[in-house]
């Protein structure tokens, strides 16, 4: 009896966790003085991550069409499916190094990491479930309103609790220590072939996908031609702006070995498609980014250096770390 | 003395019109729907200006930054967002906690969810996503939602759906109000604004743009 009368006077204590920020990179767009990070929030977020309750048939979870073995994105599936083997309309990005992200999706529907999730959760091609039934699922299970009351001090679930679990999560995903890291940091070396990708990169890359997060975390359009069986327009669909016409997300070459297939609607499986594009393939338009007007000049030598340089962007520590993976 | 008296009760009668005519409350400021003057009953057959039939399934909006005012001076304020809901009757009433009984005749506030709390992600209470008020696939707030059926609606059950929100340039759509308050009641008449909708021709606005930005502006006139 006294024992459950101090549990029940247990003070609501979680853990802090401090964001690390990788020496040398930018201050991240998420403000963690506002919503710090908590191993319980974090652990309950990693829970909802790979649960399947939250679509409404509870066959789809986030990992899913985010599995951490590959960069958190989907491989193998140039637009990701869903529920009842629905398939969508784009191709799955991958979630990484998102506390540097000021928009999310594609077209940069999402304004906030937080509210994100709401995206796959409700589209009825993705996870066709509406946030109330998931939290009233969530307060149906045994283990939840404990989870949620250790990270929140509250075991009333609430569609806010919900998304900022989510999002305390996939705010872990820092990926930093890939070969071209510990180049930068001096702790490792290029090879020779390595060497001549980098310097190809920095003349015709750097510009989109700016170091050290491979991304200027903006939209532009790189000269695909458009798909007539999708119609995608991208940003303009969200802006509403003819300025936004076919641009999209610059997404992260981080692990780009591991997140094929390639582009907005995963039209390219190999890299060496995606540098054939750059060029030979673009397509002019009032919109195209002004660096690809002339394409990208690269002989065969060249392609095959390049590509052996954003090799170097994979961060196995990452990709295989357990603290990410499936909670046990 | 006779006279005295008269002038008295004259005095006494001035003084109780006086206090009956302004308006002294008790902190508490109700949100009421009317549709030609009378309290707006859901799924009630009502007529339009031409006759049609309609019916209201569901009606709720945002409103948040509220300020009272007796007069020119500001004598309360709520910054929170409140999610009013003819559904829920205890949500159109609004409580100012106050030591002494709060005395106001104008209303101040905000239609709408305002652009910095649109960008701050996860929100609680009545901002939170379970209300349906949010749209999963462009983040903001639906500010002002209002469905039914129309007779002259060609859609699907002649349904009609006006989900108006939009917090991004140049399609804001969050507008100040200011009104007169009597007895601690603002009334929003439907009227005004189902006359501006063009059921037949447009029985859903659900996306950020001109028509809701614009209908955004209508429904704030309908404040009296």
């Amino acid at each position: 009896m006294l024992f459950i009368v101090a549990t029940a006077f247990k003070t609501f204590k979680p853990n802090k966790v401090e964001f690390q920020i990788p020496d040398g990179w930018p201050k991240p767009h998420f403000d963690f003085k506002k919503s710090p990070l908590t191993k319980e929030g974090i652990y309950l977020g990693r829970k909802l991550f790979y649960d399947a309750i939250l679509s409404v048939n509870n066959t789809i979870s986030c990992a899913s069409c985010h599995l951490s073995y590959t960069a958190f994105t989907h491989v193998d599936h140039a637009l990701s499916h869903g529920v009842y083997d629905s398939i969508g309309t784009r191709n799955s990005l991958a979630i990484l190094n998102v506390a540097w992200s000021n928009s999310f999706m594609w077209d940069g529907a999402i304004n906030h990491i937080e509210v994100q999730a709401l995206a796959p959760i409700n589209h009825p091609l993705e996870m066709g479930e509406e946030l109330p039934n998931v939290v009233q699922k969530l307060q149906n299970e045994r283990e939840y309103p404990r989870l949620f009351n250790a990270a929140f001090g509250d075991s009333t679930i609430t569609g806010q609790n919900l998304l900022k679990a989510l999002a305390q999560f996939q705010l872990t995903f820092v990926s930093s220590n890939a070969k071209y890291d510990k180049v930068v940091r001096g702790e490792d070396a290029f090879t020779e072939q390595e060497e001549r990708g980098y310097k190809l990169f920095k003349a015709h890359c750097n510009s989109c996908h700016k170091e050290p997060l491979f991304t200027k975390n903006q939209f532009a359009n790189n000269g695909l031609p458009i798909d007539s069986t999708l119609n995608d327009v991208g940003r303009m669909g969200i802006s509403l702006n003819a300025e936004d016409s076919l641009k999209f997300k610059i997404p992260t070459l981080r692990n780009i070995e591991f997140s094929f297939p390639y582009m907005h609607d995963g039209r390219f499986r190999k890299l060496s498609e995606v540098l054939n594009h750059y060029q030979k393939g673009i397509v002019q338009s009032p919109t195209l980014a002004k660096e690809l007007r002339n394409g990208i000049a690269l002989t065969s030598n060249e392609k095959v250096d390049l590509i052996a340089f954003l090799l170097t962007l994979s961060d196995k520590e990452f990709l295989f770390n357990q603290e990410l993976a499936f909670p046990r | 003395m006779y006279k005295g008296l008269k002038s008295t009760f004259f005095l006494c009668v001035g003084i109780f019109l006086l206090i009956s005519f302004s308006s002294s409350n008790s902190g508490e400021l109700k949100f009421l729907v009317t549709y030609n003057g009378q309290p707006l009953v859901l799924n009630d057959t009502l007529l339009d200006e031409d006759s049609n039939q309609f019916t209201i399934s569901a009606f709720r909006f945002y409103v948040g930054e509220i300020k009272l005012f007796y007069n020119e001076f500001e004598v309360g304020y709520d910054s929170n967002y409140h999610l009013i809901d003819i559904e829920k009757p205890q949500s159109q009433s609004l409580i100012f906690n106050t030591d002494k009984p709060l005395k106001f005749n104008k209303v101040e506030f905000v239609l709408g969810v305002d652009s910095a709390t649109s960008n701050s992600g996860a929100m609680g209470g009545d901002l939170d996503p379970t209300k349906g008020m949010y749209w999963t696939w462009n983040s903001g707030y639906i500010n002002f939602k209002l469905e039914g059926r129309h007779a002259k609606c060609y859609s699907r059950n002649k349904e009609f759906a006006y989900h108006l929100g939009g917090y991004a340039s140049p399609f804001a759509t969050a507008v100040a109000v200011r009104v007169p308050v009597k007895n601690g009641e603002v009334s929003f008449e439907l009227s005004d604004f189902v006359n501006e909708l063009q059921f037949n021709a447009e029985p859903r606005v659900m996306s950020p743009g001109i028509r809701a930005k614009s209908l955004s502006k209508t429904a704030a006139t309908c404040f009296k």
